[in-house]
């Protein structure tokens, strides 16, 4: 080899280096892994978990990642924001819709189907936005990439930016997309590619829990991948990556009974804890019942004004690997889950109308509060195929008609190919009532190349996204709850007109024998001729 | 009127003509229509000059000449030579050598005596008569610099060396300094043995270009490792740790590659360019179990040859890129488990290799490292990565196609003459290598450039339902012109890098014609389609219309019977 002879150039090198080396000093990482786990027993009996696998990079780390080089953010993820601009991202797979009237609020709850909202702070924003949805169904493997114009929106007053920008404002220099696949089907092609952005992947940690099998057999699922700037301790930009995933199951399924352990829900236990994770958190709560009792003696036990019992523990290298959280229920006809606390809206969507032509859309809209009015923010991106008729907008509610409920609206009409309805608007629900939109449509006949390949079951209408700022329970929850609260309504199955598909085909060749036989008929007039036969008699 | 009172003969006469005319109004309109009915249905095709395309695919189109300028310098001339005189010796040797090689094999002469002696097929064969180096020695007068561009070299000749053995040294930048004794007859032999060795490989090197079957060629190895040429790569340095839990192990890759990596990939960035990437994995286990054996009383872990292909765990390890299509060159450094540790790699006899590094052919390399476990943590600085990066440089040679310049058979070719070599500078690739790259590269992009070409004209001959679009002729077109210029700037002049860059050009444009996306749609009418759509409107149309043309055949040939009948009667 040419380079065991030439030291000389090497022993240059190494000059160089050195000196670099003074500079950097010991290699500081300013990276940090955390790992979050919550289990929650639900009033009906199902056990929601909640994973959190949070990475924050620092400063240092982020001018690193600037230059290509990744430790604990994943190259692929580290690329993507990098070659398309992008600021913030907030991506969810979610599978069945989160009961918010039985379940309470989550805030890891999501749209069904794929959403994807994201900020930029590029030029040539509807091209990074191209891009990103096609780099991102590489990634997942799923169909992102059918978000193209047609499904894209920008809403102005639903998705601020959730991002630590410091003194500036964000809204007056980032660009937001907004776009949603109400009929993806989530499935472990997804899980898996997004399983391997894990630092400990699924061998080590809480996410040694995932058992394909199982998380895809509960009631919900969704999983997210969430990255927003952060200030760090020391003032520096870095960067946040959180992946979220969260999923229902039922233990009463199996046996009648409200016991839950992990074994039981996964059929797997935690193996260790992941090297790389400074701090990995479970915590398991429960309703305070003394016929409960927790699986494993928990680190602390906390008690809180709603009666709810949240047991911590930490999981370390040192813990052993039989661990095996959960609860046993003395009884198990108690009907005790824990009550999350309620946001005091809920909504609920569904159409109306009849026949092929026109429909509507109805949004029942809940203000639980008894005496507060609550400002929220409503919504909706609808498919150029259903043409709005924005007139036949109407708020009704049942209480106190003096009422102002649309406060303001915010409507983008749609372009046939081009973009969606948009539809945004401040309302004020008043208290303790149902406020109910209506709003009406007639469905376009559409190309037939423009039909799924499955065109009679129809299409989904993504949900509509409901915005309001919580207002604290008192005392303040210790959850960290965003300034801003989302709850997304049900999607909304349309059928449209439906061609019969061999159509074309039957009406060439409909056509084509009517026109032989005038074609024949006329043809036959003038070249044959008609003349009395003398019969002689 | 006339109508009614006209006889039934009249009226039959006068429909008879009608209908004649009938006839052929419907004929004529189908006639008529067919073309524009063609035309309408034809898909869209622009037109490829195939023929020129295939005029590349002939062993005279690619017929290449490399120029090669040789300045001579000589100081301490003794009386009697002149260095004219030398130096047009020296081109008729190498002319003789190099460019008489349409036989075959020519050998140096000076090799003739210990070639018989058994050695034969080790000395120097020139056997490529489509690609041929030519050279132009001439002696230099006034002294100067290193030439500063690719295909120049220049040679010192000192005659009164105070050494008593001959010395030559090539320098790391296109020269060449030759140290004698004294200057009797054999300057010629030893500058025409040192030129034609030097470019010797390299000659060889062209042959594989062009034939690629021909089993006969002894650099296929070498080539099936180079990576196919890319205007940009992205080279990926990857940490993997199989268990963290082990130990943590971190890098500082930043230094490491900044200090070893970029100034040879610099040195490069005039054939491609580089994008940098480096990553860390945790948890990266091998698809195969290291066998544990024992060696000199110490437990440790071997992988045998024959498994190493199976090495790299392409479905857990994410080594590819999601947002770039350029050609991915990975370069891994794995840290193997506590259980499995030490690891090592084994040759085929059983030794230990002492690199305990692989390459991959044409995907890239791969080192072990066992680091020692005090602690949870373990951090490579930058020194100790300069093992590794001395490793991976040495691949990326082989990976990228850098030959290392020697004289092979020195011993036969030039006796007793102690010969050194420069190392490469800082780059980690001297000038000479370099050059040989550049060229080599060049020859191998007008070839894949016609191959590519020819087989995109007999895909788009074949498939006739294809649509090929302007975009594709422009590409084309662009393609040919670029071969055609770098073809034209390889004959005419030694301007190497100017050839090189419309070598580029045309596999560039050649290979965006040819993995066009419009290219790749089959979404096109077939002619079976067309045919089955419209039978429902042709068959009835045309059978009356047919039966009647036949009919009025038919008439009119028993009418001009029964005229001639009535003529003859």
């Amino acid at each position: 080899m040419v380079f065991s002879q030439g030291h000389w150039w090497w022993a240059s090198l190494l000059c160089l280096v050195w000196l670099g080396q003074a500079q950097a000093g010991v290699a500081i990482t300013d990276e940090s892994y955390n790992e979050d786990l919550r289990f929650t027993q639900l009033p009906d009996g199902k056990v929601l978990s909640e994973f959190k696998f949070i990475r924050r990079i620092g400063p240092l780390a982020l001018a690193k990642v600037r230059d290509n080089h990744y430790s604990l953010l994943p190259r692929s993820v580290g690329e993507i924001v990098q070659t398309f601009g992008v600021e913030e991202l907030h991506l969810t797979f979610t599978q069945g819709t989160w009961n918010h009237q039985k379940w309470g609020y989550s805030p890891l709850g999501a749209a069904a189907g794929v959403q994807l909202w994201s900020w930029f702070n590029t030029s040539s924003v509807d091209k990074q936005w191209k891009g990103l949805t096609h780099a991102l169904a590489g990634l997942f493997c799923a169909s992102l990439n059918q978000i193209d114009q047609s499904n894209t929106a920008q809403p102005l007053l639903s998705f601020l930016p959730e991002g630590d920008y410091g003194e500036e404002l964000p809204q007056d220099v980032l660009e937001l997309r907004y776009g949603s696949l109400p009929h993806e089907a989530v499935c472990t092609e997804n899980l898996t590619p997004w399983t391997k952005l894990l630092p400990c992947q699924t061998q080590a940690g809480i996410a040694s829990l995932f058992n394909a099998y199982r998380l895809f057999d509960g009631h919900y699922h969704s999983m997210g991948t969430h990255i927003r700037p952060i200030i760090t301790d020391d003032a520096g930009r870095g960067m946040e990556f959180v992946q979220t995933l969260s999923v229902v199951l039922n233990p009463l399924r199996l046996d009648n009974r409200k016991d839950w352990s992990l074994s039981s829900l996964f059929e797997r236990k935690i193996a260790s804890a992941c090297a790389l994770a400074s701090d990995t958190k479970v915590v398991v709560t429960v309703p305070s019942h003394p016929a409960s009792t927790l699986n494993s003696p928990p680190l602390s036990v906390l008690t809180d004004s709603h009666e709810r019992l949240s047991a911590h523990y930490n999981l370390d290298l040192s813990t052993p690997k039989d661990t095996d959280f959960g609860v046993t229920w003395e009884d198990s006809k108690v009907d005790h889950g824990v009550n999350r606390s309620r946001w005091y809206i809920d909504a609920h969507r569904y159409q109306t109308g009849y026949g092929g032509e026109r429909g509507g859309l109805a949004v029942d809209l809940r203000n639980h509060h008894p005496t507060a009015d609550l400002d929220i923010i409503y919504f909706e991106a609808i498919p150029w195929y259903l043409k709005l008729y924005l007139h036949t907008l109407r708020a009704e509610t049942a209480a106190d008609a003096s009422h102002e409920i649309i406060k303001d609206m915010y409507y983008q009409p749609a372009i046939d190919r081009g973009r969606p309805a948009v539809l945004e608007m401040k309302m004020t629900l008043p208290a303790n009532s149902t406020t109910t939109l209506h709003l009406e449509f007639d469905k376009a006949y559409i190309k037939y190349t423009e039909h799924p390949p499955d065109a009679n079951r129809g299409f989904d209408i993504g949900a509509a996204v409901i915005t309001f700022t919580a207002i604290p329970e008192s005392p303040p929850s210790p959850h960290d709850i965003p300034p801003q609260v989302r709850i997304h309504t049900e999607t909304v199955l349309v059928s449209l007109p439906t061609p019969d598909f061999s159509m074309p085909y039957n009406v060439i060749t409909l056509t084509c024998t009517l026109m032989a036989l005038y074609f024949g008929s006329v043809f036959n007039m003038l070249t044959r001729q008609y003349q009395p036969v003398i019969v002689k008699g | 009127m006339s109508l009614m009172f006209s006889s039934p003969e009249t009226l039959t006469r006068q429909f008879e003509k009608n209908r004649r005319r009938v006839i052929l109004s419907v004929v004529a309109v189908f006639l008529l229509a067919a073309p524009v009915w063609w035309v309408t249905t034809e898909v869209y095709r622009a037109p490829l000059p195939i023929a020129d395309i295939r005029a590349w695919t002939k062993p005279q189109a690619l017929r290449q000449k490399l120029a090669i300028d040789i300045d001579l310098h000589f100081s301490g001339l003794p009386e009697g030579q002149t260095s004219t005189d030398i130096a047009q010796d020296v081109n008729k040797q190498l002319a003789v050598i190099y460019q008489s090689a349409e036989e075959g094999h020519v050998h140096v002469d000076t090799t003739k005596e210990q070639a018989s002696a058994g050695i034969v097929g080790e000395e120097i064969v020139v056997p490529n008569p489509d690609v041929r180096l030519s050279f132009n020695v001439q002696a230099a007068h006034n002294a100067t610099g290193p030439p500063s561009e690719n295909g120049r070299y220049s040679i010192h000749v000192s005659c009164q060396s105070s050494s008593a053995i001959p010395r030559i040294h090539v320098d790391a930048g296109r020269s060449v300094v030759i140290g004698l004794p004294h200057c009797n007859e054999d300057v010629v032999q030893t500058l025409v043995g040192t030129i034609a060795g030097l470019f010797a490989d390299e000659q060889a090197a062209y042959r594989s270009i062009l034939n690629p079957s021909n089993p006969t060629v002894n650099t296929d190895w070498d080539n099936m490792r180079t990576m196919k040429y890319a205007r940009k790569y992205q080279l990926t340095l990857s940490l993997l740790v199989a268990n963290p839990s082990d130990m943590i192990v971190g890098w500082d890759i930043k230094d490491a590659i900044d200090a070893y990596i970029h100034p040879f990939l610099d040195a490069l960035n005039d054939i491609s360019i580089f994008s940098v990437h480096s990553q860390v994995q945790n948890y990266a286990t091998l698809p195969i179990t290291p066998e544990a054996t024992n060696k000199d009383g110490s437990d440790i872990h071997i992988i045998q040859p024959h498994v190493l292909p199976q090495f790299i765990n392409s479905a857990q390890w994410n080594l590819a890129s999601v947002v770039t299509m350029a050609p991915p060159i990975n370069f891994i450094l794995y840290i193997p488990s506590q259980s499995q540790k030490p690891l090592h790699l084994v040759k085929a006899n059983g030794d230990i290799l002492s690199t305990n590094a692989f390459l991959m052919p044409r995907w890239g390399g791969i080192v072990i490292a066992n680091p020692e476990a005090n602690s949870s943590t373990y951090h490579y600085d930058v020194q100790e990565l300069l093992p590794f990066m001395e490793i991976f440089i040495s691949q990326l040679r082989d990976l990228l196609g850098v030959k290392t310049i020697r004289i092979p058979n020195a011993h036969l070719i030039l006796p007793g003459v102690k010969i050194t070599y420069s190392q490469a500078p800082m780059t980690g690739i001297t000038l000479w290598e370099h050059d040989r790259l550049v060229r080599w590269r060049t020859i191998q992009n007008i070839a894949d450039a016609a191959i590519t070409l020819n087989s995109l004209a007999t895909l788009i001959e074949r498939l006739e339902s294809m649509v090929v679009l302007d975009i594709i002729q422009t590409q084309v077109l662009q393609a040919l012109g670029s071969l055609q210029s770098a073809h034209t700037s390889l004959q005419s002049s030694s301007n190497h890098t100017q050839s090189s860059l419309h070598a580029r050009a045309a596999i560039t444009a050649s290979e965006s014609a040819f993995f066009d996306p419009t290219m790749v749609a089959m979404l096109y009418f077939p002619d079976e389609h067309k045919y089955a759509v419209y039978m429902p409107l042709f068959v009835p149309i045309s059978v009356p219309v047919l039966i009647a043309v036949l009919r009025e055949i038919k008439r009119w040939k028993q009418g001009r019977k029964k005229k001639e009948h009535a003529k003859k009667e």
